[in-house]
């Protein structure tokens, strides 16, 4: 009897330590670019040399990160999670939960630096949330949205629905539709270039068609403005002063346009690239097979350097 | 019908048809594994080793044409279908966007390609819509890039619906087979087990008293040896009944006779037919006589009874043979005298027996009661006796009448005697030599007789002695 209830002390206990787990804490002031690895459920934090300096391995199939406007709450969220999980990176461990249901795919700080939207699959909807994860507003969207990009000028919401050919334009003010345009299916990845009233959108290509190009369409109208020549697969896009990149998971190659859409630069990167963010004046893909990050130099995009992560990064965030 | 279950042809049936089946299932079950083991196996380790051989041609890169067209090449001339993939869509590149298309590799599959591991499949592909074995292996550039794949495969189709007919025929042939197996075991059985019934009817029929009975022993196993030893028995049974039927038949013979004597003259005497005293006296001695007659046989009889009951009342003590002889002798001087006989003896003084004296005494006298009654007047009895290792040799031998040679192997029987008229006044009981017989063997000891008629008889007697300590 006594030995039962040891074991049940012992079980409470171990099961009360899983619950408050610790992670190696970062400090607030320090800048870093950690990636989401999706296959072993971990983040890398990395310093700005590069060192890898703190690795959380968390017991939750997430597979996203948002860092929020204080810079230290980070939000964890996945599909098959019931909950959003908030952690502080000072403290190291999780601090809170958001009964949101399952469906997060994405996360996204608006504008205001208040405002969260959850692209929700389960419903097809994007949830509007407030900075203790309330929701505000639901929004009824295509099938299967994946990405969001704010439009500062008209304070819009471009939502690019990834199992549908139509992207949903929000007004963030009214939290209505304001308009939809067709786009291509299994599209993913924007860019969004308001003063040329562009909208930049990759894809993979549907059914066993590889998509080979990306869209430029009309912000303002969704008109498409121009196809570009990207093999293949292009799925993500960065604009720096130093042009635009545009990363091919299909081939892993990166390609630099100048402002005339010119490819200037071409380059085999990464094994199987999904991510590119743009970190210290640096240009850094994360390769998703090889488990590892890409150093390149912005002019060149010659890699400068390679950093070993956890398995399968597939998001980047940064802190500066 | 409850025998019916419990009846050894039952259990023996069941035995064997349960053997039979479960032979039969081994064997499928054998076949399954050979299949899926040896077959199976060997074909993905074939297209294992095709695939690579075929890989070692990537330099790296991208995949050329030539490469493909080389691959393509090889597929027209193999008997597999052998093709490569670079589409990063059917590698699953994608994932993990969830992409509406079903990949022909799966992430687990791809994994283990990125790791540079072969992968084995066997079992049913949409893609090709039959079943497969196939083997893909990774190319994989400088870069730890999986630029493609070599995927090779067989369809096992042709080899599965030929199994499965395989199968049904086997089924049917099971099924036949199985028919045939029981009828035939059941026939055989019936066969092998007729004799035990025989031999069952016929005990029955021994129980009630009837020993003619032979069973025909049809075979040399263990069922005729036992068909054979139970007709010994019943034989064995007969003849025990007859001899026990013949002896009380002699019992009787030889009671009734001193006992009409007994009778005739009681009532001679009774009914005053005898004329004067001396006949009257004479009578009297002839019913004494008699009456002596029938004690002698009862006592014999009784005795003979203890021997065979085992019930035999004895008190074993140390005897000095040769003296035990001379001692007995003794008690006969006056009868050799008076019948003119000859008697020389010649004891070893060493034997000493451990044995009951009474009993010795009644072997001695029957045996020299015999010599002395059997032997003319002039002729010689002569007694010698001789130790031996662990035992002693008596031997008995007179000049008397003999015995003769047919009726040698029977002279011991109870009974049994060689004059068969079955005087009154040549003869004894007919159970001495059947009580001395048994009383030596009782010690332990054993009996021989040889004879000549008209020459004379010798009696050797052995028994075990002890050693003086």
């Amino acid at each position: 009897m006594k030995w039962g209830i040891n074991l049940l002390l012992a079980v409470l206990l171990l099961t009360g330590c899983n619950g408050s787990h610790t992670y190696t804490k970062i400090n607030k002031d320090e800048a870093f670019l950690a990636t989401v690895n999706i296959k072993d459920t971990s983040l890398t934090f990395i310093d700005e040399n590069y060192h890898p300096f703190a690795d959380w391995d968390i017991a939750e199939p997430f597979t996203g990160a948002l860092l929020l406007a204080d810079k230290d709450t980070m939000l964890l969220y996945g599909k098959e999670m019931e909950n959003v999980q908030v952690y502080s990176l000072s403290a190291g461990k999780r601090i809170r939960s958001w009964k949101t249901g399952k469906g997060i795919v994405n996360m996204q700080l608006l504008h205001d630096g208040k405002s969260i939207a959850a692209v929700n699959q389960s419903d097809h909807s994007i949830y509007f949330l407030n900075d203790q994860g309330e929701k505000q507003d639901v929004v009824k969207v295509g099938r299967s949205p994946l990405t969001v990009l704010q439009g500062g000028k008209a304070n819009r919401l471009y939502v690019i629905n990834f199992g549908d050919t139509k992207c949903t334009v929000i007004n963030l003010t009214s939290k209505k539709v304001d308009f939809e345009f067709p786009i291509h299916s299994s599209s993913t990845g924007t860019l969004l270039r308001e003063e040329k009233d562009e909208i930049w959108i990759g894809g993979h290509g549907d059914g066993d068609r590889v998509e080979e190009d990306l869209y430029i369409y009309s912000a303002s109208t969704g008109q498409l403005k121009k196809k570009l020549k990207a093999p293949t697969m292009p799925i993500k896009f960065l604009e720096s002063g130093e042009g635009i990149y545009v990363l091919s998971h299909g081939t892993s190659s990166l390609y630099k346009l100048n402002e005339q859409y010119e490819e200037v630069e071409r380059k085999v990167v990464g094994v199987n690239p999904f991510e590119m963010a743009s970190f210290k004046k640096d240009v850094v893909v994360a390769g998703y097979d090889s488990d590892e990050i890409y150093v390149m130099d912005a002019k060149t995009i010659d890699v400068k350097q390679t950093v070993k992560v956890g398995e399968g990064p597939f998001q980047l965030l940064l802190r500066e | 019908m409850n025998d019916k279950w419990q009846s050894l042809t039952f259990k023996l049936w069941l035995t064997i048809i349960t053997a039979i089946i479960l032979s039969v299932l081994f064997a499928y079950s054998l076949s399954q594994y050979y299949y899926k083991n040896l077959y199976v196996e060997k074909l993905k380790t074939d297209l294992v080793n095709e695939a690579s051989l075929l890989g070692a041609d990537y330099t790296g890169g991208e995949i050329s044409d030539d490469f493909k067209e080389k691959v393509e090449w090889f597929n027209s001339k193999n008997e597999s279908e052998v093709f490569v993939v670079n589409s990063p869509r059917e590698l699953s590149a994608c994932l993990p966007f969830e992409i509406n298309y079903d990949t022909l590799i799966s992430e687990e599959e791809r994994q283990m390609l990125l790791d540079g591991r072969a992968v084995e499949k066997e079992g049913y592909e949409k893609r090709f819509g039959k079943n497969i074995v196939a083997a893909i292996i990774p190319l994989i550039d400088d870069e730890d890039r999986l630029e493609g794949i070599i995927y090779t495969y067989i369809p096992v189709d042709s080899i599965t619906d030929l199994l499965k007919e395989f199968a049904a025929k086997w089924l049917l042939a099971i099924l036949l087979f199985l028919i045939i197996a029981i009828f035939l075991t059941t026939k055989w059985l019936k066969k092998l087990v007729s004799p035990i019934k025989e031999i069952e009817t016929a005990a029955h029929r021994v129980s009630e008293g009837d020993y003619d009975i032979q069973l025909q022993v049809k075979s040399h196993d263990e069922i005729g040896k036992l068909a054979q030893a139970f007709n010994d028995m019943a034989n064995s049974i007969h003849l025990e009944e007859g001899r026990k039927k013949e002896f009380l038949e002699n019992v009787a013979h030889e009671l009734r006779t001193p006992l009409s004597y007994v009778k005739g003259y009681t009532h001679a005497i009774l009914d005053g037919v005898v004329k004067n005293e001396e006949e009257e006296r004479k009578y009297l001695q002839l019913i004494s006589r008699e009456a002596l007659r029938l004690q002698r046989i009862v006592g014999d009889l009784m005795d003979l009874s203890k021997v065979d009951g085992d019930s035999f009342d004895s008190s074993k003590t140390p005897i000095a043979f040769a003296q035990f002889i001379e001692d007995v002798l003794s008690k006969y001087e006056p009868i050799i005298k008076a019948k003119q006989l000859n008697l020389a003896y010649e004891l070893d003084p060493d034997p000493i027996l451990y044995g009951d004296e009474g009993r010795m005494e009644q072997i001695l006298h029957n045996i020299i009661d015999n010599a002395v009654q059997y032997t003319n007047p002039g002729g010689s009895i002569q007694i010698r006796l001789v130790q031996y290792n662990e035992e002693c040799e008596l031997s008995i031998s007179d000049t008397g009448i003999g015995i003769p040679k047919a009726d040698l192997p029977y002279i011991m029987n109870r009974f049994y005697r060689v004059n068969k008229a079955r005087s009154r006044f040549d003869g004894g009981s007919g159970l001495g030599l059947s009580i001395v017989k048994k009383m030596v063997e009782w010690q332990q000891g054993r009996i021989e007789i040889q004879s000549k008629e008209k020459i004379g008889t010798k009696v050797k007697i052995w028994l075990p002695t002890i050693k003086e300590e």
